[in-house]
């Protein structure tokens, strides 16, 4: 029989601490629809997603009802299209892209990922030709979302590809200058992109993943500030290892309410399930944020010294208690600091007190890198690829996952406000320091080799 | 005569009462099979299953129970156990939590359990409290397997309990995932 105070805590993570069930991401193989006639192409790969995820969105909406746990999202991911459309121009990309799109819209999921190329130690034709149809793709759809792996631990930084990217980031702002940018909001740049990964806009299919798979992310920023909370106010002296005890144990039955609902959605559309994401991922709500939980851990400033430390033991802890209660993790697992997303991250951006550099020495201790930051719109295509490469060096070397979503904000300049709402939120605009002092640097191209694994300091 | 009974006993709170009643029970020579027990507000109550090495009446059962307490302090009842109750549960189906929170006023328990018992759903565990104007009730639920859970979340959430009153209905396993290191779901147990 359950305890009723076991019954009430999990009932006041629900109601009070916005536990949900963030996004349940169908992972779906489309690497069989490849055909050389583009509209064939487009018909099979049309069918085949109405046909695997048409019931997606009914079963969750059936499952969060008997379990009473909200899923926020619903989404597909499918195999990397640069090498599902590969034998095809611009036209067939872009055809491939309002396919994807239509689709989406049909079975009624709010976003698809997979519009992507893995290069991180070169291009092939198809993926060349993803990367140059990504502004006006990003730009005409609403609901397809891209990832570019442009490098990893083992093949080391294609700047080939950082900065086509960098081009391609100022391209789709400017193409989507009506809504600050949001284009670029659908497009990562990642080194060592995990091949499970259910959030957007990085979900995709990897290659060494079954035909179709249920992948959840949950999300407990608010669970684990009010239980920080309350230990706080069970009284005496709180030392940071009962804190990472506390955090452990939220994350424990955070955990075990994403593997539950993935299990009980995948079993019900009869296909495998994968992982569940540990991510504490916030949303603009209050008391939703990773940026608060610092804050209830003693950083009254975000960004001040002491930061990245307090980061780093709740990004640890978060993973342990998850391991313990799941052995299908997988994904990014970490906490995430999309700046626009997590209303007191973005506050302290607007009053200074964050800078970039901060952000990216905070992104070498948790998921995913420097995300959802607003820039000014009058950044050069070399500066963003500079930033790129240096987030990326941060993971090769480190061996994890970095990514960058950044969003140049046509027509606005540092300290103006970029407004995407949702659940994508909204920032003062973070000023870039020294623009246009790596353009030398970034322009010799070339790979930047593999870094060593041993004499680690 | 019987050798198998069921005995409930209440009374106000103090230090013994299990001492004392089973002292009398074992001077039948009784032995208890299970037993479960709770104090609510400074009140005692528990039931017990007892198996008799012979048959005793169960008057005699309930005069000794009584004995053991002073003159009149226990309220004792006696009834001859059927041994097939505990395998015939009154419904089979899934367990749900069925929880309701909000501003305390006369009736609800007695609304929400009538409506449950007109859709034929039992009862298992129910635990309810008032902190100041608050109401909290707590119940563990068998669900008939024919009932459509959707359905009667809508059907809980229309019954004129008061607008202030919330009232979920979910399964059970979300609570056993969250609070019990030993859940597995039905997906990872050996095939």
């Amino acid at each position: 029989m359950l305890r009723s105070e076991d019954i009430m805590t999990t009932l006041g993570m629900f109601q009070k601490e916005h536990l949900d069930v963030r996004t349940v991401t169908m992972g779906l193989n489309l690497m069989d629809c490849a055909s050389p006639d583009a509209d064939q192409l487009c018909r099979k790969i049309h069918r085949k997603i109405l046909d695997r995820a048409g019931r997606l969105v009914s079963v969750c909406d059936g499952i969060a009802a008997r379990y009473g746990i909200p899923v926020v999202n619903r989404r597909v991911a499918v195999s990397p299209i640069s090498a599902v459309a590969a034998s095809h121009g611009m036209g067939g990309f872009l055809q491939v892209a309002r396919t994807l799109d239509e689709a989406a819209r049909e079975i009624q999921v709010n976003f698809i990922g997979g519009y992507t190329a893995l290069v991180q130690k070169g291009f092939t034709a198809g993926e060349r030709v993803l990367i140059e149809s990504l502004p006006e793709a990003l730009s005409t759809t609403e609901r397809v979302c891209s990832s570019v792996n442009v490098a990893s631990t083992k093949a080391g930084i294609n700047m080939d590809a950082v900065l086509m990217l960098g081009e391609v980031i100022v391209r789709t702002a400017q193409l989507t200058a009506a809504s600050d940018g949001f284009g670029c909001a659908k497009l990562v740049v990642f080194a060592n992109i995990p091949e499970d990964n259910p959030f957007m806009a990085g979900a995709y299919l990897g290659y060494g993943e079954p035909e179709c798979v249920i992948n959840i992310g949950v999300s407990g920023p608010g669970v684990v500030k009010s239980a920080l909370q309350r230990l706080a106010k069970s009284g005496g002296q709180i030392d940071l290892g009962a804190m990472a005890e506390e955090i452990k144990m939220t994350s424990f039955r955070v955990t075990r309410v994403g593997e539950l609902i993935g299990r009980e959605v995948a079993a019900a559309l009869g296909v495998n399930f994968g992982i569940v994401d540990l991510s504490l991922a916030p949303t603009p709500a209050v008391g939703d944020s990773v940026g608060e939980i610092l804050q209830t851990m003693g950083i009254t400033v975000i960004g001040a010294p002491g930061s990245t430390a307090a980061l780093a033991l709740l990004n640890d802890a978060v993973k342990k208690g998850g391991l313990f209660a799941s052995s299908s993790v997988g994904g990014l697992s970490g906490a995430f600091i999309p700046v626009c997303e997590d209303r007191a991250l973005a506050e302290a951006v607007e009053k200074g007190h964050l800078s970039l550099e901060k952000l990216e020495a905070m992104t070498s201790v948790c998921s995913v890198g420097l995300d959802m930051i607003a820039i000014p719109g009058d950044t050069d295509a070399d500066t963003i690829a500079a930033i790129i490469a240096d987030e990326m060096a941060i993971g090769i070397v480190n061996n994890k996952t970095t990514a960058v979503r950044l969003i140049p904000v046509p027509g606005k300049k540092a300290g103006e406000k970029a407004v995407f709402g949702g659940l994508f939120g909204e920032s003062a605009i973070m000023p870039i320091r020294h623009p246009g002092a790596s353009t030398r640097f970034v322009r010799h191209g070339g790979r930047v080799p593999a870094p060593l694994h041993s004499l680690n300091n | 005569m019987a050798r198998d009974f069921v005995i409930s006993v209440m009374s106000r709170d103090r230090v013994g009462i299990i001492a004392g009643v089973t002292r009398a029970i074992l001077d039948l020579r009784g032995n208890v099979e299970a037993l479960s027990q709770t104090v609510l507000h400074g009140y005692f109550t528990f039931i017990l299953t007892v198996s008799f090495l012979e048959e005793v009446p169960a008057e005699r059962i309930q005069a000794a129970v009584e004995k053991s307490g002073s003159q009149g302090e226990l309220a004792v009842s006696v009834k001859v156990r059927d041994t097939d109750a505990a395998r015939t549960a009154p419904v089979t189906g899934d367990q749900f939590v069925l929880t309701i929170m909000g501003k305390d006023r006369p009736g609800v328990i007695s609304r929400i359990s009538s409506y449950l018992s007109s859709r034929s759903i039992n009862i298992v565990d129910l635990y309810a409290y008032t902190e100041g104007d608050n109401f909290v009730m707590i119940s563990q639920v068998t669900i008939p397997g024919n009932l459509d859970i959707r359905q009667l979340q809508i059907d809980l959430e229309g019954l004129p309990l008061g607008s202030d009153l919330v009232i979920r209905l979910q399964h059970e396993d979300i609570f056993v995932a969250t609070s019990e290191i030993e859940f597995r779901h039905k997906g990872m147990r050996p095939r």
